[in-house]
C-alpha cells in the first residue's frame, strides 16, 4: 500500500503543540486504509466521526493525529496540525 | 444468532438494497430548449428515494435513527472467569457505514465506550442453562444525522438494534 506523506505535528510560537481541535477532512485512497483506521480509534475509543462521501471523514484534529500517528495513509485536506 | 463460539458471518445489507433502489433527482434541472423527447442525465445526479431533502428552501420533518452495533460481548463463565467475544468487526461497521451514506446521504459515527449498554442475564442461546452472563454490548451508535427512514426499512436484527429515541 502506498504509503501517503506524513508531517509532524507544528508547535505554536512557544514551543507548546497546537491541540486545539478543529473539524477536519480526510480523504482515503483504499477499504483497506479506511477499515484500518475504523479499528485504530476502535480500539483507543476514539471513532468519531461523519462522513457525506464514501472516500472523506469528517474529524476532530486529535481523531486525524492519532490516526497518522499509527501510520494510517490518507490525504489531510486543509491540514492545520 | 451465532453463538459466542462461533465464527459470525459478515453483515449482510443485500436485503436493504431494494429499498434504495427507486431514485430521485438529487435537484431539480432546467430541461434543455429543444425538440428532444429524452434527456440525458449523469448517474450521480440521482439519489434514492428515502434520502431527505436537506437543503430544502422549505422546512422539512425527518427522522433521526440511531443503529447501535454491539461491538464485544462480556460473557461470565462457570468459573467466573471473563471472555471477551468479538461480535461487530471493523469491516461490518465500515459496511454498514457505507451503506447509511448510499442510502441516505450521510452518517456519523460515534463510539460510547464509557456507556456501554449491559444487558444483565443475557445467556447463550446454544446453552441457556450456563451460569449468568452479562452482556456487555460495547455500543458502537450509528447516527444518521439527519435522515428520512422509510418506515418499513427492515433492519438486520441479527447485528443491529434501533434505538429511536
Amino acid at each position: 500500500m502506498k504509503r501517503l506523506k506524513t508531517t509532524s505535528p507544528k508547535s505554536s510560537s512557544n514551543g507548546v503543540p497546537d491541540d486545539r481541535e478543529r473539524n477536519e477532512i480526510l480523504r482515503f485512497d483504499s477499504d483497506e486504509a479506511q477499515i484500518q483506521a475504523i479499528g485504530v480509534l476502535v480500539e483507543r475509543g476514539m471513532l468519531n466521526f461523519s462522513s457525506n462521501r464514501l472516500d472523506e471523514w469528517i474529524v476532530y484534529t486529535s481523531v486525524a493525529r492519532k490516526l497518522r500517528e499509527h501510520g494510517v495513509p490518507f490525504h489531510w485536506l486543509g491540514e492545520h496540525s | 444468532m451465532p453463538t459466542s463460539t462461533t465464527e459470525r458471518r459478515p453483515v449482510d445489507v443485500t436485503a436493504l438494497e431494494e429499498h434504495a433502489a427507486r431514485m430521485k433527482l438529487r435537484a431539480g434541472i432546467v430541461l434543455p430548449e429543444s425538440n428532444k423527447k429524452s434527456v440525458l442525465v449523469p448517474h450521480d445526479s440521482f439519489v434514492p428515494v428515502l434520502q431527505a431533502d436537506i437543503g430544502s428552501a422549505v422546512s422539512i420533518t425527518v427522522y433521526r435513527y440511531r443503529l447501535l452495533v454491539p461491538l464485544v460481548q462480556i460473557v461470565e463463565e462457570r468459573d467466573r472467569s471473563i471472555r471477551h467475544f468479538p461480535i461487530a468487526s471493523y469491516a461490518d461497521l465500515y459496511v454498514i457505514r457505507n451503506t447509511l451514506i448510499r442510502h441516505f446521504g450521510g452518517v456519523t459515527v460515534l463510539h460510547q465506550p464509557s456507556a456501554p449498554a449491559l444487558g444483565v442475564g443475557a445467556r447463550d442461546p446454544s446453552d441457556a442453562t450456563s451460569a449468568p452472563s452479562r452482556l456487555n454490548l460495547g455500543i458502537e451508535p450509528l447516527q444518521l444525522d439527519p435522515c428520512f427512514l422509510d418506515s418499513e426499512l427492515p433492519i438486520d436484527g441479527s447485528l443491529l438494534l434501533v434505538d429511536t429515541g
